[in-house]
């Protein structure tokens, strides 16, 4: 067996290690290159992977923002429907999207009463049915803790998310859109492929482009999830068929009860920010078609959003209350890319009324 | 900053490009020593103090103990260097855990203490910088090396950036007669520790990250919600998940130095080819085991006293072996446990004189002391004692459910079965011969498809290195 103690002589393979490894490595720059090209020649674009960094990373900006930040907190409805560059030029603060895909706002709004740096102005897109104390176990939380556990005071984790997304955001086969399990079948058939329809951005800013979607099998299964039942397609050839089979199982479920008490912990939250001299607004997203009935028949009005708005300290607007935000939905729960920078600019204007950027 | 990472490629382009400019040595070694405490510093600033006292206090003691000759006086001092290393770590590592060990304890004779955590944030590599710097005195002390007289040698060795936060650990005979002259780095030699740092980017990122991890955070998260198939193949993907994170960081480490004319020591070597348990810990993490070995186990008397006292030393040696990793008691039943299988082969050697000659004898002992030491990861990687106790009753359970998809199976089946072979085949030569007998063309080939693989499927969640957090 060889000792453990050597020298750089003793570790050298002979011959042509010099040849092989220049050979190895202009392959691979080459071979990469011609995937990137061919990637970008049937459509695909650069994208920057969502991750609990770069959401640590956002994070951070807020808390040194200060009075400047417009934190934006939620699930992918605050995501998808805000336009980052809109909201700058229409309030003139710094946007900062905190918002998280499938996530539950109330860890993050938590994490911004409690941290004192926080004293800009908040929005939040919330549901009422995630207003109660109990709240579930989700990924806001695991992105708060791992912010505060393994990010905040790590000078080398920022440099790297820095970098990170500016290289995802110039490679269209170093983006998070691609799993390279399927690579090759995309190069070799693009047909058989469908182009990603999110692309993220290094602000976390995200677009949706459901041209790129199949309809209406993408709305269907936003339907389903919403309704969180299984449903029996068999037999379901027409919309309406879909929408009374979905009428049905809905009215097979009962509807959710709130009462004041279970709005009271996201109300003190509110409260906290507003004694650090931070404002809050809670605004609830548009949505449309079933999975607006949906929502309707669930979470009734009167006993939840209305008493949860007359309660609350903050600002609150519901999207569903004004004509203005009747966007088209393709999904019925989020905007498209092209109606993104009109729909905020139209929230900007309420808010402006309300009185919230004074 | 981790070596796959893009911060250290700037970095190391960099110090490169400096180093290489620059022609007076002594210069060299300077920005060699500033860019290793910018690394240091890139995790957490302040802590750089804490290298730098280390480093110096250790120098002058070091220098007071080459020059004194009352042996008492030589003792006291390197008890203070020892007071001042360990206390540092046992501080940083061991304040929560023996506070908490504390309590518990107290309990049991019914004495309510409920102690809140310290909170003390764990220096990175401090276990590692520790025994690094600590082997220097001792080694002064026994008067196997004289005294350093450079200051900038002597922290250049303590803080040289490719192996200050997970090793291998050097030694300063190894290091120190590196510096005093200029290091010269053939074409050839640079390449090859470009490409040592390339197989242990991928063995770290691709084969450690992409291809086991996920199996072995799943099953190890609910073992209760896995059938015994799921369980068995989550315990193997550890061994290769462990294996290749932390044979892949020591590879970058080699690979890094060695571009800057710098040679570090092997740290793995086959490992999971052993013929037995001592021969494991002669080639798994050599640098910790050969230390353990050099400055603890022979201390206590080695296996040159009575056997009961052997078997003592073994397990002691393992045990603190096992706390070095982590402050938690699964680490210690680790170290138990390996002490006790050191324990037992030791004796079945003497007393039996069992020496495997066929290759038939020898696969199978190779074999069954690679699926030992598979279990004996169990407590290294479990969660507490109960995640411990649920893992080992998934091994056994006739039911539960197939829960992990074919591709995971066959990703870890595949890596697995590769590495064993790899391990089993290729005991006896190094990676160097290895590489060696292939054409040129084949190289080439497998370091184009290992940058590939590197820049495709590396751009998922990073992960730190299992070694960063001992």
């Amino acid at each position: 067996m060889p000792s453990f103690i050597s020298n750089s002589s003793d570790r050298l393979p002979n011959p042509a290690a010099k040849r092989a490894f220049v050979f190895g490595l202009l392959a691979a720059v080459v071979l990469l290159a011609v995937v990137e090209l061919r990637l970008r020649q049937i459509g695909f674009r650069p994208t920057v992977q969502d991750s609990k960094e770069l959401w640590a990373a956002q994070r951070g900006r807020a808390a040194l923002l200060g009075k400047q930040a417009l934190i934006l907190v939620g699930d992918s409805r605050m995501q998808l429907g805000m336009d980052l560059d809109v909201l700058a030029a229409e309030t003139g603060l710094a946007p900062v999207q905190l918002a998280i895909d499938g996530s539950e706002f109330l860890p993050v709004l938590a994490d911004m009463a409690q941290d004192p740096a926080i004293t800009g102005k908040l929005l939040v897109s919330g549901d009422v049915w995630k207003l109660a104390a109990d709240r579930p176990h989700d990924r806001g939380e695991e992105w708060v803790a791992f912010y505060h556990r393994k990010y905040k005071d790590l000078v080398s984790a920022k440099l790297e998310t820095l970098l990170k997304s500016q290289v995802q955001q110039q490679l269209a086969l170093y983006g998070g859109g691609i799993p390279p399990q399927v690579l090759f079948t995309r190069l070799t058939s693009p047909g058989m492929v469908r182009l990603f329809y999110l692309t993220t951005y290094a602000n976390r800013e995200r677009d949706a482009d459901y041209e790129l979607v199949q309809q209406p099998a993408f709305y269907i299964n936003r339907v389903l999830r919403s309704l969180g039942q299984p449903l029996d397609m068999n037999g379901i050839d027409s919309r309406e068929k879909f929408e009374q089979a979905v009428g049905e199982k809905l009215r097979q479920s009962a509807a959710v009860q709130f009462s004041a008490d279970q709005f009271a912990y996201t109300n003190s939250l509110g409260r906290q920010i507003q004694n650090k001299g931070a404002q809050l607004a809670f605004i609830n997203f548009p949505s449309t078609a079933l999975v607006r009935t949906i929502e309707e028949y669930r979470y009734p009005r009167a006993t939840g959003w209305d008493v949860f708005a007359a309660n609350s300290p903050a600002l609150t607007v519901n999207c569903w209350d004004y004509p203005e935000f009747g966007f088209e939905l393709p999904d019925g729960a989020h905007l498209d890319r092209r109606d993104k920078a009109e729909f905020t600019r139209r929230l900007v204007a309420k808010l402006k009324a309300a009185g919230f950027f004074d | 900053m981790q070596f796959d990472s893009f911060l250290f490629l700037i970095f190391w382009l960099v110090v490169l490009a400096l180093y290489y400019s620059i022609p007076d040595w002594r210069s060299r070694k300077l920005m060699l020593l500033i860019a290793s405490y910018l690394f240091y510093a890139a995790w957490n600033p302040p802590f750089v103090v804490l290298l730098w006292i280390s480093t110096n206090v250790d120098f002058c003691l070091g220098k007071l103990i080459g020059a004194a000759q009352n042996q008492p006086r030589r003792k006291a001092l390197l008890a203070l260097s020892l007071l001042v290393n360990l206390g540092f770590l046992g501080f940083f590592k061991y304040a929560d855990f023996l506070n908490q060990t504390a309590a518990e304890i107290l309990a049991w004779f019914g004495i309510g203490y409920q102690p809140q955590p310290l909170g003390i944030v764990l220096p990175i590599g401090i276990s590692f910088y520790t025994f690094q710097s600590l082997s220097y005195t001792l080694d002064v002390y026994q008067r196997k090396i004289a005294a350093e007289t450079s200051l900038l040698d002597f922290s250049l060795f303590v803080t040289f950036f490719p192996q200050l936060v997970a090793g291998p650990i050097v030694r300063a005979p190894q290091f120190l007669p590196q510096c005093k002259t200029p290091r010269q780095t053939a074409a050839d030699h640079f390449v090859w520790g470009l490409t040592l740092f390339l197989f242990g980017v991928f063995a770290k990122a691709i084969l450690a990250d992409v291809g086991l991890a996920p199996v072995v955070d799943r099953v190890y998260a609910d073992p209760a919600a896995f059938a015994a198939a799921d369980a068995w193949l989550a315990v193997l993907a550890f061994s290769g998940q462990i294996f290749f994170d932390f044979a892949g960081y020591s590879l970058c480490a080699i690979g890094a130095a060695m571009t800057l004319g710098f040679s570090l020591p092997d740290n793995f070597h086959c490992p999971y080819g052993a013929l037995g348990f001592s021969d494991f810990w002669r080639r798994w993490h050599i640098s910790l085991s050969s230390w353990l070995r050099d400055y603890l186990y022979f201390s206590l008397g080695g296996n040159r006293v009575r056997p009961l006292r052997t078997v003592f030393n073994l397990v002691l040696v393992m045990v603190l072996g096992g706390l070095w990793h982590g402050a938690a008691w699964t680490f210690a039943l680790w170290g138990i446990i390996h002490g006790g299988l050191l324990a037992v082969e030791h004796g079945v050697k003497h007393a039996a004189g069992f020496r495997p000659e066929s290759s038939a004898a020898r696969l199978a002992l190779m074999l069954a002391t690679f699926l030992l030491v598979s279990l004996t990861w169990m407590p290294f990687r479990a969660q507490g004692f109960e995640n411990l106790a649920a893992m080992a009753a998934a091994l056994v359970r006739s039911d539960g459910a197939a829960v992990l998809d074919q591709s995971s199976r066959i990703a870890v089946a595949g890596i697995v079965s590769a590495m064993l072979v790899w391990h089993i085949l290729a005991r006896e030569i190094r990676l160097e011969q290895l590489f060696e007998r292939f054409s040129p063309m084949v190289r080439g080939s497998v370091i184009a498809g290992l940058t590939i693989s590197v820049v495709l499927f590396s751009n998922g969640d990073s992960r730190a290195f299992i070694y960063f957090q001992f």
